[in-house]
């Protein structure tokens, strides 16, 4: 049985088929790699199964269970985790605060909370502003809180909205490897990316999505070679 | 829970880490101890005129910290608690007119009452994705619609309101004392000191902390498996009910209660300015700012009704309260955008 299986998802906004009846599965311990135009779902798509959007069709099945048109509380719980491109701090919080809202969901004791929340820091190598204010993080501090949030969930499968974007290069080297590892330890990962050459470093397989519809999948350099990928991406002229 | 998860995140981390410490709770229950010892001998000190300013700021000081639990907190802006404010005036004027039934009960009636009405309302608001001004608006118009149908119920005396009849003797099961007793402070003195030592739990706890993630990202929280609904409603249940309990000790303290002094615009604007101006979603904040509004509104009281020469044309003039209120909050908002405490705090830690 596969971690997720999602078969004919589509979402229509008035007119508009943002997600245009995908088929995708993840295996356990499995890490795909989506790819796309601008515009062409990816982030939808990641709403739909997390439960931020309510599919028009189709269905979710997550370890078995179909969770088609959870609330997006409910899909977290279930252990199917999302992260956001744009970064979403709880702004009045520290740093520990903020992951330890995301470990709260294993207990009820503050104490326990805060220090599962310190491990997932170290993890993911915040630890230089366990107790400083969110609003003094930069950018790469901003993606890794997000990244920690997530993982203090202990997701079976996370999905991660371009957590490279807006990084300078001497910055996604780190983070590509911190992915590597998390991976490596067990992580089942979606992951929605712009920067190619952490997408052929890290996924298994390639989903490449263009207009809604699913373009192309499979093994990560044949799809980047495939002529309709080149077309969608490049325009004719280089296919 | 499977390896899968697990390795990644093994909790290495001692529980004793430096960086776990957290005292913020611990000094709050110690502010609150001394604030304790400070409100015990208080009324001893107090001349008859001062004490009815000291339950006049003990009465705002319960509203604004209840007020603030839903809004400073939770993020939902209430305009309309004079609803819950007025759930508990009338609660115990007509259960101890009409079936002589103690205060204490009327108490716990007026809690269950408002925390169900107001979560509904918030429930009506949030399910329809009221947020902000809108649902500010929205709670304005629930507690004037509670002020016109009490103005046309019968069985709450219409426009006329209560009073409340006098005892021969003091009683404490019937909440009523002879006049420039002591336990009119030492009472509301109590129910704050116990509210503000359910915020600083609240505050802390996990629900605590959801509510407050809840308000900061809505979307965030949800994404992290937090029924944001739920927790919500849970900040505003214990809100209402709060306000609630400052509405049964006015109409015990004041012998009187009328549609305008109980469910009144007023009154919910009594219940916000001294959260405003103290500090909203801090823990202080609410008690520092009655203690600034309170004098205030007695002063103000005691000129409408007594001016000196120069002021004579104001004799009976209504709404100057609110007109003070008004300039000194829109001080506030100008220079302490975080109110006193608030602003204070944050230059202090810096």
């Amino acid at each position: 049985m596969s971690l997720l299986q999602v078969t004919g998802l589509t979402k229509n906004f008035a007119g508009l088929t943002a997600v245009d009846d995908v088929d995708v599965t993840v295996e356990d311990h499995e890490f795909l790699g989506i790819i796309g135009p601008n515009g062409a779902g990816k982030t939808t798509l990641f709403s739909l199964l997390a439960g931020q959007l309510a599919p028009t069709r189709g269905a979710v099945v997550f370890e078995g269970t179909d969770i088609t048109g959870w609330s997006a509380d409910r899909v977290a719980r279930a252990g199917l985790v999302r992260t956001f491109q744009l970064m979403r701090p709880f702004e009045s919080m520290s740093v520990l605060e903020n992951v330890a809202i995301a470990s709260h969901s294993h207990t009820r004791s503050r104490r326990e909370a805060r220090r599962h929340a310190l491990a997932v820091i170290e993890r993911v190598q915040l630890e230089q502003y366990v107790n400083a204010p969110c609003g003094t993080l930069p950018t790469a501090g901003l993606k890794r809180l997000e990244l920690a949030r997530a993982l203090a969930l202990e997701p079976r499968l996370i999905l991660l909205d371009e957590v490279l974007a807006g990084l300078v290069p001497a910055e996604r080297a780190p983070m590509i490897d911190l992915l590597r590892d998390l991976h490596a330890d067990g992580l089942s990962v979606m992951f929605v990316e712009h920067i190619m050459a952490a997408v052929l470093a890290l996924s298994e397989r390639l989903l490449v999505m263009h207009e809604g519809a699913e373009l192309a999948l499979g093994e990560p350099r044949a799809v980047v070679a495939d002529p309709a990928v080149v077309e969608a991406y490049l325009g004719e002229d280089y296919a | 829970m499977t390896d899968t998860a697990a390795r990644p995140l093994h909790p290495h981390v001692a529980a004793d880490d430096p960086r776990l410490r957290d005292r913020s709770a611990l000094r709050s229950y110690a502010v609150l101890a001394g604030l304790t010892l400070l409100l015990a001998v208080v009324p001893l000190l107090l001349d008859d005129q001062s004490e009815t300013i000291a339950v006049r700021t003990l009465i705002f000081a319960i509203m604004a910290v209840g007020w603030n639990l839903m809004s400073g907190y939770g993020g939902m802006f209430s305009f309309g608690h004079a609803a819950f404010f007025g759930i508990g005036a009338y609660a115990d004027a007509y259960l101890l007119v009409e079936h002589q039934i103690s205060p204490w009960i009327a108490m716990v009636v007026a809690a269950v009452l408002s925390a169900a009405v107001g979560m509904l309302i918030a429930w009506l608001c949030l399910r329809y994705k009221l947020a902000g001004a809108y649902f500010a608006l929205a709670t304005f118009a629930f507690a004037q619609m509670f002020l016109l149908v009490v103005q046309n119920l019968d069985f709450l005396r219409r426009t006329e309101g209560f009073n409340v009849p006098i005892l021969p003797e003091n009683s404490m099961w019937m909440l009523q004392f002879e006049q420039g007793s002591d336990l009119y402070i030492w009472i509301p003195a109590i129910i704050l000191i116990l509210a503000l030592a359910g915020v600083i739990a609240f505050v802390n706890s996990r629900s605590g902390q959801y509510v407050q993630a809840s308000r900061d990202d809505e979307t965030a929280a949800a994404s992290l498996g937090i029924n944001v609904l739920r927790v919500r409603l849970i900040a505003v249940g214990m809100s209402c009910a709060l306000t609630s309990v400052a509405g049964v000790f006015y109409t015990q303290y004041y012998f009187f209660v009328g549609p305008e002094q109980a469910f009144g615009s007023a009154v919910s604007i009594q219940a916000i300015i001294p959260a405003v101006i103290g500090g909203i979603g801090t823990i202080w904040g609410p008690l520092i700012g009655a203690v600034v509004v309170g004098p205030l509104s007695e002063l103000i009281a005691n000129l409408l009704r007594d001016p000196p020469p120069f002021l004579e044309f104001m004799q009976g003039v209504t709404g100057l309260d609110v007109a003070v209120y008004a300039t000194l909050l829109i001080a506030i908002v100008l220079f302490m955008p975080k109110g006193i405490y608030g602003t204070l705090r944050d230059r202090w830690r810096r």
